[in-house]
């Protein structure tokens, strides 16, 4: 299986602990809610996942220990199983005649949070887009240190450090002019400047219930001159300045080599339990996001297609892209999700944009409220099916807003080919249909793509197995995180007049049956096509409509087509999705989505503010 | 299966006896009358400071030992007391005599003892929250409040306040805690009895919040030195006799008693196969409920 990062860190340890040939492997996920873990073994000689399971991520009180989370999902394996993997505590490993262990054990989190990079200096704004792309692939939010003012601080600056302390920067990173030193001199001591006086702050108490937090690592990425005119001004306040080549298109790999080390022990080693469950792994940790960018490599290498992996969890969503050339290219959120993350989502896409994708009324304090409610219980699950579909709705703009993250270039890859639904929130769905009106949505698809369900939820575990066992993992995601095929897609681009056709297709069956269609501008439709059923289609589109080969063009398939869960659908509701102005023309068009794809609209009542229930 | 409830940081909302130690912070540029050791008792002032806004005292809120005197920032103090952790809350740590308004009365009308903690076994109305504020009440515990009028009587977005990017100094001076959280539900019998038993005693009440590290507003009702601690946090694995409380859905705050837990996974409201449990509810009708949707409570 391919990997996901430009980060070579693959210590020799991994090399050490790795038995010779792979039978079998534990692999452990801990997410910020739940921790998941799955076992894959050999059946009839193939790799396949034999068990999953998942309970709640153990990292603060009443339980402040990661490993007794993890514990308890691998408890809950063995009792599936019937197979012994822990005894005393340690991994029982390798293999056993009897068929009690594992051969090894990998680790894939994205507990702790991100790393948070704050980042300043000359370079910053020039250089983003490499910054950008040198982070890819690592778990980082990045953000710009804002300038500070000198004491005492007005309101607005005492609200500017709050906000930073919450944050608690584990890195400052000061990007150096993309022109050298002549020209970035004064702004690199502008830079200095501002890092010293946010040091000072930071290591205040603003309030006497505060702790002060810990102080940031330093990091330069620039020219030798600046480097050292930088770590003179600031050898008094931040001693070990940590100095990385400048940033160029040929030289993104330093940077990311220089931060990746720091996310395991700025984010994750201080978790409590975290170094015993470190010691069980046979590699170090994999961020999520990294794991499945690895997934997603090997699915585009594998099939020659362009992939996009999609996860949304409580607290980060993660869009893991990767080319037919095996390219990785990420998108994500790391601080928006439908739990822990839903409040910073909500304030940064507005109530508005979530309301948008329900079938129902649903006031603005009622969302708050849900918001606040997933917030403050986040282990919970929503509790009816109005409360899932808010879930959804939020899934959708965390989805969005990933695809649109800074640095994400997943809106330039087109086409997508195969979309991947993974995760608690996509792949746990009542129904297919609802997580393929999720993608559809969020990721806003364009010409024929593939759809797919990891109704097994394990393609996140599988990026980092790859590193250890790269065939037996590939055929592990091919099989069973590709589980379940929700079926072809074709979409449309441009737009009839309303209510014209704008496509005609056409499905001819094995056994010779004809099925046609007409998909009307603005709805979407579905062929019966189940799963393993194979059929040759043909799309005509209205002339001002583009499938894919250009406004008018058709398509005809010269090989035939399997079909999957929901059959073929055809989104002919154009692109950009076309929102209806009024909030009861805009209800009955997301109704009308639903039932098109044959989801049940719950009660319909209207919700208004007194809870949401 | 073994799956635990993990809202409260001691695993129930309310533990009846637990030793504490609690750094009581001063208001500026106050002096301490307390030293190293001394005992103290809740109603007790530690410490005084004048300002152009007038005198203020600090009461210590707890039974027990001084155990820490910083001057001018903090005294701690170690005792024992009931602990009540809510869902929710606002505002810093402050100690006051707990007062419950006359059932039926105005609360427009009502008069609120300054420098007392109010309690409100419903809905918490925002005429309550100002009338309060207003009157100089330290604190207000109520069942719940609706999430519009907090934020507006908070003057803050409880979104950012949850994540940790309003200060304490940005957040009301009054401090409020939600037993249930935000909605409309009452307030838990076993946290009602708990408190009036205890009226017109000072209390140590503070708001924080932070669901991301587990940190929950709590209310210490102090208790003699002699009372007898209870090793924490409680078991917050579910067992069959569980007394747990709904936390979401068209049935969020009704109680029952864990009467099965499933060994398999089990459909739930929304389609979803989830870790169930067979919950006995009040009026002896059962409910399968997955257990993400569960609260311990006793």
């Amino acid at each position: 299986m391919a990997e996901a990062t430009h980060a070579a860190s693959r210590p020799q340890e991994s090399a050490a602990r790795r038995p010779p040939t792979i039978r079998s492997l534990l692999l452990i996920d801990c997410g910020s809610v739940f921790t998941t873990a799955a076992l894959v073994g050999l059946v009839d000689e193939q790799p396949r996942m034999l068990a999953r399971a998942q309970r709640p991520t153990t990292s603060a009180p009443p339980i402040a220990d990661l490993m007794i989370g993890a514990r308890d999902a691998v408890a809950e394996i063995e009792r599936i199983t019937g197979r012994a993997l822990l005894r005393d505590g340690r991994l029982i490993t390798p293999e056993q005649a009897d068929g009690a262990g594992v051969d090894s054990m990998t680790l894939v989190t994205s507990i702790g949070g991100p790393l948070r990079i704050f980042a300043t200096g000359p370079g910053r704004e020039t250089l983003s887009a490499l910054l950008y792309r040198s982070l890819a692939g690592l778990f980082a939010q990045v953000e710009s240190l804002p300038p500070l003012a000198e004491p005492p601080y007005d309101a607005q600056t005492l609200q500017a450090i709050a906000m930073v302390r919450a944050l608690a920067p584990h890195v400052i990173l000061v990007v150096g002019s993309a022109f050298g030193a002549s020209r970035g001199a004064q702004s690199l001591d502008a830079a200095s400047q501002t890092i010293m006086q946010w040091f000072h702050a930071l290591s205040e108490s603003a309030h006497t219930d505060e702790e002060p937090v810990a102080l940031p690592t330093v990091l330069f990425t620039g020219q030798t001159e600046d480097a050292t005119r930088l770590q003179a001004t600031l050898r008094t306040v931040a001693p070990g300045v940590q100095v990385v080549q400048a940033l160029s298109p040929s030289t993104l790999a330093p940077l990311n080599r220089a931060i990746g080390p720091i996310y395991e022990s700025a984010s994750l080693r201080p978790l409590p339990g975290y170094d015993r469950l470190r010691k069980l792994a046979a590699t170090p940790p994999m961020a999520t996001i990294t794991s499945l960018g690895g997934v997603a490599c090997f699915l585009a290498q594998h099939y020659a297609m362009n992939v996009v992996v999609a996860d949304v969890g409580g607290s980060s969503t993660v869009l893991a892209g990767a080319t037919a050339e095996g390219e990785f290219v990420p998108g994500s959120q790391p601080v928006m999700g439908v739990g822990p993350g839903a409040g910073q989502l909500l304030r940064t896409v507005g109530a508005e944009n979530i309301l948008r994708w329900l079938p129902f009324a649903l006031d603005e304090n009622s969302l708050r409220e849900y918001v606040l409610q997933r917030m403050l219980r986040p282990h919970a699950l929503p509790g009816s099916l109005i409360e899932l579909e808010i879930e959804h709705a939020l899934a959708r703009e965390a989805m969005r807003m990933a695809l649109h993250a800074p640095g994400s270039r997943l809106t330039g890859m087109r086409p997508i080919d195969v979309a991947l639904a993974t995760g608690g929130v996509l792949a746990n769905t009542p129904t297919p249909a609802h997580a393929a009106l999720i993608m559809l949505d969020a990721l806003q698809l364009q010409g024929i793509a593939s759809l797919a369900q990891d109704t097994a939820r394990i393609a996140s575990l599988l990026g980092m197995a790859g590193v250890l066992a790269p065939t037996f993992a590939g055929h592990v995601a091919e099989i069973d995180a590709l589980a379940l095929p929700l079926g072809p897609v074709v979409t449309t681009i441009g737009a009839a007049p309303a209510g014209a056709v704008a496509v005609y297709a056409t499905l001819e069956y094995g056994d010779g049956r004809k099925l046609a269609i007409e998909a009307t501008q603005g709805e979407l439709s579905r062929l019966p096509l189940g799963q393993g059923e194979r059929a040759l289609f043909s799309l005509q589109p209205h002339p001002n409509v583009d499938i894919g080969l250009g406004p008018g063009q058709p398509a005809r398939a010269t090989e035939p087509i399997e079909g999957g869960a929901l059959g073929l659908v055809i989104d002919a509701r154009g692109r950009p999705l076309p929102f209806a102005a009024g909030r009861d023309e805009r209800i009955a068009q997301a109704q009308a989505w639903r039932q098109a794809l044959g989801i049940a609209l719950n009660d319909g009542q209207s919700r208004t503010q007194g809870g949401v229930q | 299966m073994s799956v635990s409830a993990l809202d409260y940081p001691l695993g129930r909302p309310i533990i009846s006896a637990i030793a504490v130690r609690r750094r009581r912070l001063l208001p500026p540029g106050a002096t301490p009358f307390v030293s190293l050791h001394e005992q103290v008792s809740p109603g007790q002032a530690i410490a005084e400071a004048r300002s152009d806004a007038g005198l203020a005292t600090a009461l210590a809120g707890l039974a027990g030992r001084v155990v820490d005197v910083a001057p001018g920032q903090s005294v701690t103090i170690e005792g024992a007391a009931t602990l009540i952790n809510g869902l929710l809350g606002v505002g810093g740590q402050v100690a006051g005599p707990l007062f419950f308004p006359q059932h039926g009365e105005s609360l427009a009308l009502i008069q609120i003892p300054p420098g007392s903690v109010i309690v409100y076994p419903t809905r918490a109305p925002l005429t309550l929250l100002q009338r309060a504020y207003a009157s100089g009440a330290a604190g207000v515990i109520a069942a719940s409040a609706s999430a519009l009028e907090l934020e507006a009587f908070a003057r803050a977005d409880l979104t950012a306040l949850l994540d940790g990017f309003v200060p304490l100094s940005a957040q009301p001076p009054l401090t409020v805690l939600l037993t249930e959280g935000l909605g409309n539900c009452t307030m838990s019998p076993p946290i009602l009895r708990a408190l009036e038993q205890r009226v017109n005693d000072v209390i140590l009440l503070n708001g924080q919040t932070s669901p991301r590290h587990n940190i929950r507003p709590e209310a210490l009702l102090p208790l003699p030195a002699s009372a007898t601690p209870t090793a924490t946090p409680l078991p917050s694995a579910f067992t069959v006799g569980s007394l747990a409380r709904i936390t979401a859905g068209p049935q969020r705050g009704v109680w029952g008693r864990v009467s099965h837990i499933f060994t398999q996974a089990r459909r739930s409201a929304t389609d979803q196969w989830e870790p169930s449990a067979l919950l006995r509810l009040d009026d002896g009708s059962t409910q399968i409920m997955p257990l993400a949707l569960l609260d311990i409570i006793g």
